[in-house]
């Protein structure tokens, strides 16, 4: 991972290929049914929690198993509002992101200062610890029960929508995640950006250079944090309730296996990674109900032992590789 | 029943269990240093190892447990070289992907025993239920056992890392991989040792531990955390601090269950041995900050 691969956010290539992604997105109800329209929402959804982890493990080096705390911050920080206050969509969504990033930087300040795979560790145990806290604190939480809550309008203007819609809903989701998406790579292609890359590669170095590598981690894991919150306010959106289970590790799990899947530090691949693995999820749990983890785990060997770099990196180097045959061809013609 | 003898006894029980997590951090730690693999799949070593053991000394033999003792860590002991020497070797050069396929590991042979014994898990005798007073109460020989069969292990380990040609190599090679091979080490032969000794040492828990957890499917995930902690937070390849602290966080444990529900008793102990980690970050025994 020593060169980074993010396309840059200001050429007029990134553009056209964003904006053509979000035209077929937002053509797609056209053409799907359904079912289809439901499980592409789930899918970016998901995707926008493994852009999360990306943020924080292949931009910066951290591998944290604690982005399900912030998902589930940001699941129950809309829920609470709209059940006790009977706050506004913009409000609750506004909540359910600042907790998160409030619980991020938080939980941050004392994680980022083991370094190493201490920090992995703490990670894992903050969220074990405050997933039982969640399960046992049932007066707040609804613990494994959870919460139910009716969806607010979303209010633009003089507008009201309603979100119980399905196809609203999908525009709101994809809206959402495509302007996160955009912010996320403009703040990842800016001199912050470069700092969270430097201290991927070499932390002592990057100190050694003048940067306080502790704050700069905190930074970057409140990002993360912010992100991970934004998918779960999304989430709940999606769903409407709440439950203690979403601080559980093993979706942060979930997140680190779907982002190494499809090529960490490269953002568009943990949604594509996400998107592969969940599809393969619900088409082989639909055919052997019972059996299909295992098809899954045998797929997943697979793909790794033959594609080492993630499927983006595959790609990646296949293309490459093309185009310096083609330019070879060419030398040798002319 | 009084305070002290509570104490006693779950302070016993806490260095049974405490020892057990340690056998099995031994293995994680042993591939970890040599290979910078975190084998996501270590925890379902155990599991397999408590799985064949009811296997073996339940089913099979009609209730021969010493049989089980030493069958079902031999049969995992092989299931961990084939491991490593076909699905890891390949790519153990990118420690991302050694998760990922390790974790395929996990869900293919969790679901493949979920098929076999079923998720209501299954259990089986200890080979004695003799009990001894302690402190005026009685106590299980078998966990006594257990205790004294894993010392005698780890004690074993030890010899074999200090006083064998492979213990030599293997320090060796954690030191510093490229020299190891200038210097005609088999560096390959080594790894492939590390793991035999690994899925043993899990195996050989699963099947002391099976008689006093549920032997179930996911017994492996739990244990998995445990020992990733407990290596952690021991100092990456000191089997001594791999030991104490697999000691203070069963004992934690044990002793904070006296008092609170169970859930909350771990994560006390969880709290307690992860503060270690802001003290003394390279490991228990670990020099400097």
């Amino acid at each position: 991972m020593a060169l980074s691969v993010l396309p840059r956010a200001d050429s007029r290539r990134t553009v056209y290929t964003l904006l053509g992604v979000l035209v077929i997105l937002l053509v797609l109800p056209f053409m799907v049914d359904d079912f289809g329209v439901a499980f592409t929402m789930d899918i970016l959804i998901w995707g926008l929690l493994a852009m999360s982890f990306d943020f924080i493990y292949g931009f910066t080096g951290l591998l944290s198993l604690g982005q399900s705390v912030f998902f589930g911050l940001g699941v129950y920080g809309l829920t609470l509002v709209v059940i006790h206050w009977g706050a506004g969509i913009w409000l609750a969504m506004l909540t359910g992101v600042v907790l998160s990033g409030a619980g991020a930087a938080l939980f941050g300040y004392f994680a980022v200062k083991v370094r190493g795979h201490g920090f992995i560790i703490v990670t894992v145990v903050g969220a074990t610890i405050i997933t039982l806290i969640a399960f046992a604190w049932k007066p707040v939480t609804g613990g494994d029960d959870g919460l139910v809550f009716t969806r607010p309008l979303l209010t633009l203007g003089p507008w009201a929508i309603d979100l119980t819609e399905q196809l609203p809903r999908y525009y709101y989701t994809i809206v959402s995640i495509a302007a996160c998406y955009y912010v996320t790579l403009r703040i990842l292609r800016s001199p912050l950006g470069r700092v969270f890359e430097l201290i991927r590669e070499n932390e002592d170095r990057a100190r050694c250079v003048g940067y306080d590598t502790g704050r700069y981690k905190l930074i970057s894991f409140t990002i993360a944090g912010l992100i991970a919150g934004l998918s779960g306010v999304l989430y709940a959106m999606s769903v409407s309730y709440a439950s203690a289970e979403f601080f559980n590790w093993l979706i942060s799990a979930e997140a680190v296996v779907w982002t190494l899947f499809g090529g960490a530090g490269t953002l568009y691949g943990a949604v594509a990674g996400a998107g592969i693995l969940i599809y393969l999820r619900e088409t082989l749990s639909s055919t052997w109900s019972v059996s299909y983890p295992i098809i899954l785990g045998i797929i997943i060997i697979t793909v790794v032992t033959f594609t080492p770099a993630g499927l983006v990196g595959t790609a990646k180097r296949l293309i490459s590789n093309l185009r310096k045959g083609g330019v070879e061809e060419n030398e040798r013609h002319g | 029943m009084e305070l002290f003898s509570r104490l006693v006894l779950h302070s016993l029980d806490g260095i049974v269990f405490g020892w057990l997590y340690a056998l099995i951090a031994f293995g994680l730690s042993l591939i970890f240093g040599l290979l910078n693999i975190v084998n996501v799949a270590h925890g379902t070593l155990y599991m397999l190892g408590a799985v064949f053991g009811w296997y073996f000394g339940g089913t099979l033999s009609g209730g021969n447990y010493w049989v089980a003792l030493i069958c079902a860590p031999l049969i995992v002991c092989l299931f961990s070289v084939f491991l490593e020497t076909v699905v890891l070797r390949p790519i153990e050069e990118d420690a991302d992907m050694t998760i990922l396929s390790t974790f395929g590991i996990l869900l293919v042979v969790e679901n493949i025993v979920l098929l076999w014994i079923g998720g209501q898990g299954v259990t089986f005798n200890a080979p004695f239920e003799a009990q001894i007073p302690i402190v005026g109460y009685r106590y299980s020989v078998y966990r006594l056992f257990v205790m004294g069969f894993a010392v005698t292990t780890s004690l074993l380990l030890w010899w074999f890392l200090q006083k064998t040609r492979y213990g030599l190599w293997i320090r060796a090679v954690r030191m510093n991989t490229e020299l190891s091979l200038a210097d005609g080490i088999p560096v390959k032969s080594v790894n492939t040792v590390a793991f035999a000794l690994g899925g043993l040492l899990a195996g050989l828990s699963g099947v002391l531990a099976g008689p006093f957890v549920a032997v179930s499917p996911v017994m492996g995930l739990n244990v998995l955390i445990i020992a990733f902690i407990v290596v952690i937070v021991g100092g990456l390849g000191d089997p001594f601090g791999a030991v104490l602290a697999g000691i203070i966080l069963g004992v934690m444990e044990s002793l904070a269950s006296i008092f609170v529900e169970p859930t909350l008793a771990r994560v006390i102990a969880l709290l307690f041995v992860t503060t270690f980690l802001f003290f003394r970050p390279n490991g228990l025994f670990g020099r400097g900050r």
